[in-house]
């Protein structure tokens, strides 16, 4: 019958924590500033997908089924190895932080879109039958109430983002995952470091999750228009 | 302002999670403690491992572990057999064991992890010696001495030695995982070293401009070398020279023992040197191997 004893190994912990961390802070930033594409980009791909004009809404969901088709390992790879050797990307970082923006927005994309077609038909034509213009209606009626509805699956988003950005190591990104596959392949202690990084992860995705819970809230006791 | 309820769930969360880094879980005493240095936790209650190697003869089949991409030692031909110096050896073993070989792939890094957790019965992946792996995983005698060189492109005329693209701006591609990775990131302090997935993929980013230099083993860089006739070309002074060997479990002294004794023999036969003028000194396997991994 096998007992488990848990060592912490303090010696291990004093060695790697700042790589660790150097590695978490890659993580945060190609997170971070791919979210910043992927928002914009993916509301302005959403709206899109339900726009009147045909043509609009055939080419913004041709890019949601073209990305959605591809994993994101042959996305990183397409872009950094085949694009980015016709375009200048400025190196892996940027080209990591382009590919993961492009293949979240196409996800935000559809969170948007299911977030205006949950607003009651008869909310816009409300708006319409007392003289708004589509444009106004959208922009008074149809939004402020899609955003409530939407704003929880965006924050999840960013979340399955985070976690997606353990891929970029596959294009030289020096990210959380990249150095601990670094420090096994040298201390050979593949038990205690992918256990730090799994919890690593955890905490992350988990703390934000909570603060995004918070940030719910506070929306849900001031949010009535 | 009273911390909400989330907040005190979130500290509380945090300080568990704390404690957990860094855990390694053996199979021993079910006590809590904490150590500074390395801790053995696979012989914590003081018996020796099985002998793979044994059971590999009892069950009649050996099981390697190999990472293809590794040329000329770990390669994949066309028809999707496992080639190159390494799977000679791992196959001349099998056959003086009196048992078929059953080769696994694994990324390079996931090697040794598969190799502990019992996946595979020995890892023949052209593993450099070291002090730091050999705490967890034991080696056989060298079979092979190789060492780090680094390539660059033909177009660069003036690089004599790896200081001399030790300087801020440079990039300096690698292979994750690979001790030529580790020395990189010690030796270079001014240049950026970029660890990519494996040779093929350090190469292609060599081809594209994306670094100005890379640093890998030797006898793989000849084969690159050779691949890009006039395009690459191999700096003369070796940055460090290594031994290989292959991986064991570790403490596993009647398997270390027995592959030895059948190194011995096999090094310097005339299946091995058959072996090394296949790999080492002649390119016309080029052709038949799959490019990438």
């Amino acid at each position: 019958m096998p007992h488990f004893e848990i060592v912490i190994d303090t010696e291990l912990i004093r060695q790697t924590w700042k790589l660790f961390a150097a590695g978490l802070w890659v993580t945060l930033q190609v997170s971070f500033f791919a979210l910043l594409i992927a928002v914009p980009l993916g509301v302005l791909l959403g709206l899109g997908r339900v726009s009147r004009n045909r043509v609009v809404r055939g080419v913004c969901m041709a890019y949601v089924e073209f990305v959605r088709g591809i994993p994101l390992i042959v996305l990183l790879l397409w872009i950094y190895f085949g694009v980015g050797n016709l375009l200048p990307l400025g190196g892996e970082k940027p080209a990591a932080i382009y590919t993961l923006g492009l293949f979240s927005a196409a996800f935000v994309a559809e969170i948007v879109r299911s977030g205006v077609q949950a607003v009651p038909r008869g909310q816009t034509e409300a708006a319409r039958s007392s003289g708004m213009t589509y444009l106004q209606a959208m922009r008074y009626v149809v939004l402020p109430q899609a955003l409530r509805t939407t704003l929880p699956p965006l924050a999840g988003q960013f979340i399955i983002l985070i976690k997606d950005s353990s891929l970029v190591s596959i294009i030289s990104v020096n990210d959380l995952t990249l150095v601990a596959k670094n420090l096994v392949a040298s201390t050979a202690k593949s038990m205690e470091i992918y256990t730090a990084l799994a919890v690593l992860y955890f905490v992350l995705t988990f703390v934000l999750a909570r603060l995004v819970r918070l940030l719910e809230k506070r929306y849900a006791q001031g949010g009535h228009a | 302002m009273f911390p909400t309820p989330e907040v005190l769930v979130l500290k509380r969360v945090a300080a568990v999670l704390g404690c957990l880094l860094a855990v390694s879980i053996a199979t021993s005493a079910c006590s809590i403690r904490t150590t500074s240095g390395s801790d053995d936790g696979s012989t914590g209650g003081g018996s020796l491992p099985a002998s793979s190697i044994a059971a590999a003869k009892s069950r009649g089949t050996l099981v390697v572990g190999t990472s293809p991409g590794y040329l000329p030692f770990d390669m994949k031909d066309t028809k999707g057999d496992f080639v190159g110096y390494d799977m000679d050896l791992a196959r001349a073993m099998a056959k003086s064991m009196g048992v078929k070989v059953e080769f696994k792939q694994y990324d390079f890094a996931a090697l040794i992890p598969a190799l502990k957790q019992g996946s595979v019965d020995v890892a023949i992946a052209g593993f450099s010696i070291t002090g730091e792996r050999a705490l967890e995983i034991s080696y056989s005698e060298p079979y092979y001495a190789a060492g780090q060189s680094m390539l660059v492109p033909a177009s660069d005329g003036t690089t004599k030695s790896w200081q001399d693209v030790d300087v801020a701006g440079k990039r300096i591609g690698v292979s994750q995982g690979t001790t030529g990775a580790m020395l990189a990131h010690n030796l270079f302090k001014h240049a950026t070293v970029a660890d990519y997935e494996n040779l093929p993929a350090t190469t292609l980013a060599l081809s594209q401009q994306k670094v100005d230099a890379i640093v890998y083993d030797q006898p793989g860089l000849q084969i690159s070398a050779k691949q890009n006739p006039g395009k690459v070309r191999i700096l003369p002074d070796r940055l460090s020279t290594e031994n290989l060997g292959i991986v064991l479990k570790h403490n596993d002294i009647a398997s270390v023992q027995w592959v030895n004794s059948f190194l011995d023999s096999y090094l310097g036969s005339g299946d091995e040197k058959l072996s090394r003028d296949t790999w080492f000194n002649s390119v016309a396997w080029f052709d038949q191997m799959q490019q990438s991994k």
